[in-house]
């Protein structure tokens, strides 16, 4: 269990890291400087996900498990933010099966891997395409998020494999070896990252 | 002064853009997404500066100082103030922070000016620096010496 809560913790510093990364903070800020006298309504909106980004990362070192309901909110969030950055160019999609909104799941699983898809599969060309899908297959929930980039291995995004590795310690921790994370390449070209759970919970 | 603004994010660009525009004897060319179109760019027509995101996909701010010598002076804009030390080591007229403040900006925007009028200098310098050095004025010089 302490291994666990520590692992839960540097998830949390980790989150806490990317959100006070000078690099996505300042940038942030300016997008939203930028918006004010443009579009004032999306930069409130741009603040409002700034703000509950940091609160959700905040949160997540305090306790095991959320809703998948809530964790699929930030992603939608984080989503949101990125795509104001690039327009037109940054494509996002977030399908989720009916009935799943109450699973429970440890924070920030899936954060990581969105993050991923858009800093390796698109950020680094003129554009792209990222889609989250979430679904139910007998006792599994199965989570893909897809980028149409380079693939895995082709890009130069450095950090990709620091929170893959954090990603699968965390599933050991809270699951045993009852969980999944494959990353591959995605059949269009592009990688696929898969996230297999057992719905019923840890492994007692 | 006509500037280029070349930044990957698209409010980042307008932003800078809209702030320039608001800088008497400014005027914005061209916004561009990325290093490649700089260099097209330029060889349609000339700029006086050019204002470049550090990181931008495929050919970041610096990598493209570095590889093209005979760019126009350059201004680096980012969010992050790491790279402030390459960014000088390659002569840039200035650095800002985003978001940039146009008090900051119009004092870059000296900056450049400053950097035109050094420019000037010393290319003329250089000029007459050249002709004193033709063998045959030397001889023209030294015989008007002489006489």
């Amino acid at each position: 269990m302490l291994v666990e809560r520590k692992a839960a913790l540097e998830a949390q510093l980790q989150a806490l890291q990317a959100r006070t990364d000078p690099h996505f903070l300042f940038n942030r800020l300016n997008t939203v400087a930028s918006l004010i006298p443009e579009n004032p309504e999306l930069a409130e909106r741009t603040l409002e996900r700034l703000a509950d980004l940091f609160r959700y990362a905040l949160e997540a070192g305090h306790v095991r498990t959320v809703k998948l309901q809530r964790e699929l909110g930030m992603v939608a969030d984080y989503m949101a933010l990125q795509s104001t950055r690039f327009g037109d160019r940054l494509q996002t999609s977030l399908e989720v099966a009916e009935g799943l909104a109450e699973i429970d799941l440890p924070p920030l699983l899936l954060q990581p891997l969105v993050e991923n898809a858009i800093l390796h599969g698109v950020a680094q060309r003129r554009g792209g395409s990222v889609a989250v899908s979430v679904r139910r297959e007998r006792d599994h929930l199965i989570v893909e998020v897809r980028d149409d980039g380079p693939g895995p291995g082709a890009s130069a995004h450095i950090g990709a494999g620091t929170s893959v590795r954090s990603v699968r310690d965390r599933l050991r921790l809270h699951y045993d070896e009852t969980a999944s994370l494959s990353l591959a390449a995605d059949s269009g070209g592009g990688c696929l990252a898969r996230l297999t759970l057992p719905i019923h919970g840890p492994s007692l | 002064m006509k500037a280029l603004v070349v930044d990957d994010e698209d409010p980042a660009r307008r932003r800078l853009a809209r702030m320039l525009g608001e800088i008497a004897n400014v005027e914005v060319m061209g916004e561009l997404e990325d290093g490649d179109a700089v260099l097209r760019a330029l060889e349609r027509q000339p700029a006086d500066v050019l204002f470049l995101d550090v990181r931008m996909p495929g050919f970041d701010g610096i990598g493209l100082a570095q590889r093209y010598v005979d760019l126009p002076p350059i201004v680096f804009v980012t969010a992050y103030d790491h790279y402030a030390v390459s960014a000088f080591e390659l002569n840039a007229v200035d650095y800002l922070l985003k978001p940039v403040r146009i008090e900051r900006l119009v004092t870059a925007v000296e900056r450049v000016r400053a950097r035109q009028m050094t420019d000037r200098d010393a290319v003329g310098r250089a000029l007459t620096a050249a002709q004193n050095a033709d063998p045959l004025r030397l001889l023209g010089s030294s015989a008007v010496s002489a006489g």
